[in-house]
């Protein structure tokens, strides 16, 4: 009996309260996003706050190839880290080799915009991830019973989904909303255009002739593209073409008045993320601001805020040469480097 | 089986341990039992409590302990507790409705400028109710208006205390109410659409806050040319355009009229009359150029018309 009681008091004394926590009912810890007072309050969708564990796991999520049908392509295949979670090419190869036509957008400040893809179809970003995993030319997978079996029977996915969720049952919401909680952490606020604003650094006078030409209706990029977010949430036809390959948001809408309107990209990190357009079909700034100072195309739904059109913006070489030095202003390093972004394989 | 039948031992370990998990111990939670996330274990309140409700205060049902809205706000007409105004925007040129489109050039002005109407953004701030028995509101919020949002052009003030009589309204924001940021949660993509850049001190024109209107369209220049114009106002140079004043008694047989439901026309038109508004004159954009904030504004007395429905 001295032998019985002698285990439970051993087995009281290590047993304490705080330190007893199965990794899998442990509740995940949330954490709170920050971001400057230009940014609207982030969506944060009720049933799917932002946790550490939602975060890891979807960061896993993001960059495994286990989400594709033939365990080849991942979302970071296509969503690069180090070209701002855009490509680098015009088109991105998913399963198969098989290829887009729209580039892959970049994924920055998510959390705070309302619509994804090119034509926003999507509203939030967890209906948004459920589109590449089955798209053809993306995951290529056809259900999602599929995905979920190559997820259970791995060695990691048991334990990364119990210690986000609370229990080991793999399901398709919970895919979603770790991939989405791990986008909403995607966060870039630290550009030299904020530091300046912060007034911790000085603008050459280059970028502030181009900050001027940008902001005002010199050059009026700031109406679709606005300071803060740097993209408005809002879908425009900016004059790439009079007549239109992509119908863009008149797929959605079915408007007329949206024929060959995209969503205004942001454009932080745009030195990172070449080639630009809903088709890739510029591969430097210099020929995006080329395109701005030639004013655009007419077409009967181009937007009047593209106001220079068949005019131009007359900018100087020097002119020129000054709006990019501003557009180079909002890089963030910081962002392209994270640590917690990058590869959790690696 | 038969080694734990053997050993009496090992059998009250595995019950030890299977116990100890489910030992209680102090929790920290939520320890309101209205609340969705209710923790019947927990006996320390760590503030988490999710309290789903109406978090609007302008509806019947508002419950001040909400912390986050379900969508089950009640916004109640049933008179006689409670009166409604819905307010439909309108807007012409003279007395046709407009077809909105670039190319629609069909409308004429009083400088003779054949132009187009794409789309009209503009701010309504504070409005004052006058309700029939002499008492008034003063609403806690803007309205904003997109002809590009069809749910922006009809807007209704619910759990209203009595019927209305008239309204009042300043088109744009007074300098108050018009600072940087300051409507970055509102409804609709406004901050987006509607801010007027910061500079940061770099161009005195553009000082933050938010434009008042954006009516867009092309007009046709003197060399038979079509063009666009952004007439965009706002706090140009930090000044302050917004007009005060547009007062209506609600029309009606006798002294006055009552409604619970009217339009309110723009005339389009009448921001190009007197003093006369040129296209040639003011081109493209506005936003920095005084005169032409000015001529507008001193046009803005007689863009609005209100229709009891
Ligand atoms: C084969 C390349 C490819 C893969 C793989 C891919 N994407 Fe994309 N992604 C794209 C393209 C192309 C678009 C634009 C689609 C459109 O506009 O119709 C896009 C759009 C997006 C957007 C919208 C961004 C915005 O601001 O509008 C998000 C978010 C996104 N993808 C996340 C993901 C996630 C999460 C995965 C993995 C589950 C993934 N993508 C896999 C190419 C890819
Ligand atoms: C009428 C709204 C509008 C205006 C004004 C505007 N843009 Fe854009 N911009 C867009 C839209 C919409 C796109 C995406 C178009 C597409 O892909 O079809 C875009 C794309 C871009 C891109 C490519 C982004 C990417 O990730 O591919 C850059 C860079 C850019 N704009 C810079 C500017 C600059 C600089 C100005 C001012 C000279 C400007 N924009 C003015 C709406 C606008």
């Amino acid at each position: 009996m001295d032998r019985y009681l002698s285990v439970i008091i051993i087995i009281i004394f290590f047993h304490s309260c705080d330190k007893y926590e199965p990794d899998c009912c442990g509740t995940p810890k949330p954490i709170n996003l920050s971001y400057p007072t230009s940014f609207p309050t982030p969506y944060n969708p009720l049933d799917n706050p932002i946790t550490e564990e939602g975060v890891n796991l979807g960061r896993h999520l993001f960059y495994d190839p286990i989400l594709s049908s033939d365990n080849t392509i991942s979302c970071a295949s296509c969503h690069k880290q180090e070209y701002a979670f855009g490509d680098n090419t015009q088109y991105s190869f998913g399963v198969n080799q098989s290829i887009g036509d729209r580039n892959a957008p970049t994924i920055i400040n998510a959390a705070f915009q309302s619509h994804f893809d090119w034509d926003g179809k999507n509203i939030s970003l967890e209906d948004q991830a459920q589109r590449p995993i089955f798209n053809d030319i993306e995951l290529h997978n056809n259900n999602w019973s599929e995905v979920i079996h190559r997820l259970q029977v791995s060695s990691i996915y048991p334990d990364l989904f119990c210690e986000a969720f609370g229990d080991e049952l793999i399901d398709s919401i919970k895919v979603l909303n770790a991939i989405a909680q791990f986008e909403r952490t995607l966060v870039s606020v630290d550009s030299k255009f904020d530091q300046w604003l912060r007034g911790e650094v000085a603008f050459t006078e280059s970028e502030i002739d181009g900050f001027n030409i940008y902001s005002t209706e010199r050059g009026d990029c700031f109406h679709c593209h606005p300071i803060g977010l740097f993209t408005d949430n809002s879908f425009h036809n900016n004059g790439l073409d009079a007549e239109f390959i992509d119908l863009g948001r008149y797929n959605v809408t079915s408007n007329p008045l949206d024929q060959g309107a995209f969503k205004s990209p942001t454009l932080r990190n745009i030195e990172y993320s070449a080639p630009y357009m809903h088709d890739g079909r510029f591969g430097t700034l210099d020929e995006v601001i080329d395109f701005y100072n030639f004013g655009g195309y007419d077409s009967p739904t181009v937007d009047p805020l593209m106001k220079y059109i068949g005019v131009g913006l007359l900018l100087t070489s020097q002119e020129k040469m000054n709006l990019k030095a501003f557009l180079l202003t909002l890089s963030d390093e910081s962002f392209i480097n994270n640590e917690n972004f990058t590869n959790p394989f690696n | 089986m038969i080694f734990i039948r053997k050993n009496n031992f090992f059998v009250f370990l595995v019950c030890v341990f299977s116990l100890s998990v489910f030992k209680s111990c102090t929790e920290s939670g939520c320890t309101d039992s209205t609340a969705e996330n209710y923790n019947s274990n927990a006996t320390e309140d760590d503030g988490s409590c999710i309290v789903l409700g109406c978090t609007d205060s302008s509806a019947s049902n508002y419950n001040p302990n909400a912390t986050d809205d379900n969508d089950s706000c009640i916004y109640s007409c049933l008179e006689p507790e409670y009166h409604c105004l819905e307010i439909n925007f309108n807007h012409f040129v003279d007395n046709q409705e407009i077809i909105y489109g670039n190319n629609n050039i069909f409308y004429e002005n009083n400088a003779g400028n054949n132009y187009s109407v794409r789309r009209i953004l503009y701010v309504l701030s504070d409005i004052m109710l006058f309700f029939e028995d002499g008492t008034n509101l003063l609403l806690d919020e803007f309205m904003f208006i997109n002809t590009d949002d069809p749910q922006t052009l009809t807007q209704t003030i619910y759990n209203l205390p009595a019927l209305c009589a008239g309204i009042s309204f300043t088109f744009g924001f007074s300098s108050e109410n018009n600072n940087d940021n300051q409507y970055i949660d509102a409804e609709n993509n406004f901050h987006s659409l509607m801010l007027w850049p910061n500079t940061n001190g770099v161009n005195p024109a553009f000082q933050g806050g938010y434009h008042y209107m954006k009516l867009e369209g092309k007009y046709i220049d003197l060399d038979g040319n079509q063009n666009f114009y952004n007439n965009h106002t706002g706090p140009t140079n930090g000044s302050d355009f917004s007009f005060y004043q547009f007062i209506f008694d609600f029309p009606g047989e006798g002294f006055m009229g009552t409604a619970n439901s009217i339009f309110i026309n723009m005339n389009i038109n009448n921001w190009y009359n007197d003093p006369i508004y040129d296209f040639n004159i003011f081109g493209s954009g506005i936003m920095d150029n005084m005169e032409a904030q000015w001529n507008l504004y001193q046009n803005a007395g007689d863009i609005f018309s209100v229709q009891i429905n």
